[in-house]
């Protein structure tokens, strides 16, 4: 049954004039109905209506499923959240979840409805509740997919490595793409986050640790939020290195009007060239 | 959206009409079975958050029983 349906069942009997077709959805209050534009607190009418929605939700007690889904109202902004990604990435989410496997792909779902609240523009309480969520429940993965994600790294440079492995493994691609995601998460060799846990002293190392790998023809050092970029420009004046590279910096807005950057050292050849 | 929602001052009602009822800290729903979420793991009255499409399938109030849905109906 559709909602202007079991709208039009539940006003039956009731004074109350609401365009059904325009309400697609009903929120019960102990003592209101709102459907739509319209609120009902008349306890007579809301007495009435909430009868009529009883009986409806009584047809289907013995059925395999009811009509449609019943959900607390602090839930309600994340699961529309979530079902605008599931629709919007289906195939890609599928192809993920058949590499993952069910639990690694939770993390990776719930990082993209924060993305996607994000380039949305969602209630930043509803981002904030998300991201505390990621934290809770995947305290070691959870931050680190929604960086990969956020800048980029995750849909430009990781999911095509899907391919590379199908190429080079037929037969074990899955595993192989997952020991490759799974590096990644451990270090990531192009690419530094830094939010407002990484002191100067961290980015630093972390520049080190990178400028030691042969041949890396770039870092990329990533910061939101005006306190995060101070302290990488404030690390990169105090940073020494035998190393050369040219710093090449990228200033911007993000979707939710903070000031962002990507700071990029180009590392130079010894024959002075750049190597990227 | 095909949704109704509730909030704490509608749970009861939303109990009544879902054919559950509380026995001390869990729900049974008409036939005395224990009202369960997607891990088969009971869920008390004070957590319960809902009963999603599907195959009635009833959720805690909180965001990593969305995920696990949303998860599970991605091969549907």
């Amino acid at each position: 049954m559709s909602i202007p349906g079991f709208l039009a069942k539940a006003l039956s009997g009731s004074l109350i004039k609401v365009n059904v077709n325009n309400s697609k959805n009903i929120h019960i209050s102990g003592n209101s109905i709102q459907m739509g534009d319209s609120k009902i607190t008349d306890p007579i009418e809301v007495q009435k209506i909430q009868t009529n929605i009883a009986r409806e939700l009584k047809k289907h007690e013995s059925s395999e499923s009811y009509p449609i889904n019943i959900i607390h109202k602090d839930r309600i902004d994340e699961f529309e959240n979530l079902k605008e990604l599931t629709i919007k990435e289906k195939e890609s989410l599928k192809e993920l979840k058949n590499i993952f496997g069910n639990e690694r792909i939770k993390p990776i779902i719930l990082a993209k409805s924060i993305h996607l609240a994000i380039e949305k523009k969602k209630p930043k309480e509803l981002i904030a509740k998300l991201i505390n969520q990621l934290e809770r429940d995947f305290p070691y993965d959870g931050k680190k997919i929604l960086n990969l994600i956020s800048a980029k790294y995750f849909d430009e440079l990781i999911i095509p490595m899907i391919d590379v492995c199908k190429e080079q493994n037929p037969d074990n691609y899955k595993e192989k793409f997952n020991e490759f995601f799974d590096s990644i998460l451990r270090f990531f060799p192009t690419a530094i986050f830094v939010n407002n846990e990484t002191p100067e002293r961290k980015i630093i190392e972390e520049i080190n640790k990178r400028l030691r790998l042969r041949n890396i023809p770039y870092i990329k050092i990533h910061a939101i939020g005006n306190s995060n970029i101070k302290r990488i420009n404030r690390a990169l004046k105090k940073f020494k290195s035998p190393t050369k590279f040219l710093i090449e910096t990228n200033n911007f807005s993000t979707t939710t009007g903070l000031h962002a950057q990507a700071t990029t050292l180009k590392i130079i050849k010894n024959n002075g060239t750049n190597k990227s | 959206m095909e949704t109704i929602t509730f909030d704490n001052s509608s749970k009861e009602f939303i109990f009544e009409s879902l054919g559950l009822e509380k026995k001390g800290e869990i729900l049974v729903d008409s036939c005395d079975k224990i009202v369960n979420g997607q891990n088969y793991e009971k869920i008390k009255t004070n957590e319960f958050g809902g009963v999603l499409k599907g195959s009635k399938i009833f959720i805690r109030n909180n965001s990593s029983e969305l995920v696990q849905y949303f998860s599970t109906i991605l091969n549907k």
